[in-house]
């Protein structure tokens, strides 16, 4: 006997799959917190306000999980949320007082007391950390638009379309933070331009 | 220029040292929308004929990408270091005054009173209790000690009196008696002849019972 796949059957399975994963807050907390963390912190460059952020969010999308209507992945909708909190803080008094006294962004240099994998050495990781520095100064320089698109393609790997999504942004506007935030790494990094 | 890369990666080391050719030789570079475009992943053929000719940009290419690899490798393990570090606050954050739209919180608030309430008198009550309480045992007591203080006097003073009279009577029996016996020494005529009068009588019988 062979079995038929019905496409609106694995659309529907997968929708019930992303709805329970929805469901369960500490799911959700596993599997996103991290990158959102990471999304958030280096489009801000403020630690304290990115942990503040990562935390409403999750309880945010916990809360409106029946608003989510799967049009587009989890993580998408999570950084959608995510900018819309970043945004909300920012416009704050209070954060615009706290952001000129201190502000925190994320520090690679807290990693030097990883272990080095057993897949390279520590001078390779050593090099690599250094690399990954000269990107994190080279996107202090940039808008925090510009971080935030940065971030999402070649960092959490969004497609163009899906930031587009998440921002709300027009695709060309996208394209042009991109292209300006590719421009000073390159300066950057690559040592030209 | 597609056909003459084709040759040259048909013809083995002859091509290396073509491109090294090529780089010296090369004047213009990637420009930033066509940089741009290689990292995300579009390769038109110009570009891909660029970089097999210019070392210069192959190189740069591949030391920004990687340095972009390894800041999102990095920042990846640092990002999980620090949630894993963070504590998970899963419990859901109301405003401060949300409680006051469930029926259950007016509920448990007017229990809460009725109880305080109730304590309130309870302890008011059995504090005015022993108050009153002392009063009417501090009276009894001064009653009592007053009863105790005076009985003694009025006994003392209905013994007194009891002595009193006592005295007074046997005073008077002693006198009635002394009169009577000073009576009866005086001789009157009659007695003197075997005549006596009541009155002597009377007199002697009482003086008789007072020594009786």
């Amino acid at each position: 006997m062979q079995l038929a796949l019905n496409p609106g059957m694995i659309g529907c399975a997968m929708g019930e799959a992303i709805q329970s994963e929805l469901d369960d807050i500490e799911a959700l907390d596993r599997a996103y917190r991290a990158r959102l963390l990471r999304f958030v912190a280096y489009s801000t460059g403020d630690m304290d306000l990115a942990e503040t952020v990562v935390q409403d969010c999750l309880l945010k999308a916990f809360n409106g999980r029946e608003t989510f209507r799967g049009e587009c992945s989890v993580y998408t909708w999570l950084a959608h949320i995510a900018g819309n909190l970043v945004r909300d803080h920012q416009r704050t008094r209070k954060f615009q007082f706290w952001r000129k006294v201190q502000k925190t962004g994320p520090d690679l240099s807290e990693l030097t007391g990883v272990l080095p994998s057993g897949e390279s050495s520590p001078e390779t990781q050593i090099l690599a950390r250094e690399r990954a520095q000269q990107v994190t100064g080279a996107l202090e320089g940039l808008s925090q638009n510009q971080r935030s698109i940065f971030v999402m393609r070649f960092v959490d790997e969004m497609e163009l379309q899906e930031i587009c999504q998440a921002t709300g942004m027009q695709m060309s506007t996208v394209k042009t933070h991109l292209h300006r935030a590719v421009k000073a790494v390159r300066l950057k990094v690559g040592g030209s331009a | 220029m597609e056909a003459g890369n084709k040759r040259e990666d048909s013809n083995g080391e002859r091509n290396d040292s073509r491109r090294e050719r090529h780089d010296n030789n090369c004047e213009l570079h990637l420009t930033d929308e066509q940089f741009t475009n290689l990292l995300l992943g579009a390769e038109p053929a110009g570009v891909q004929a660029h970089l097999m000719e210019c070392a210069a940009c192959r190189e740069e290419s591949e030391r920004v990408s990687g340095a972009i690899g390894d800041f999102a490798e990095q920042s990846l393990l640092w990002a999980e270091r620090r949630a894993a570090t963070q504590p998970v606050r899963l419990a859901e954050r109301q405003p401060a005054l949300a409680w006051l739209l469930h029926p259950q919180a007016w509920v448990a608030g007017a229990l809460a009173t009725a109880l305080a309430v109730g304590i309130g008198m309870t302890m008011h009550r059995d504090h005015t209790q022993p108050e009153q309480q002392a009063v009417s045992t501090a009276q009894a007591d001064a009653a009592k000690t007053q009863a105790a203080a005076v009985q003694p006097v009025v006994a003392k003073v209905q013994a007194e009196v009891k002595t009193g009279r006592a005295t007074l009577k046997a005073d008077n029996a002693l006198l009635s008696a002394i009169d009577g016996e000073l009576r009866a020494d005086e001789s009157t005529p009659a007695s003197l002849y075997g005549l006596e009068s009541t009155s002597y009588r009377t007199g002697t019988k009482t003086a008789k019972r007072t020594s009786n």
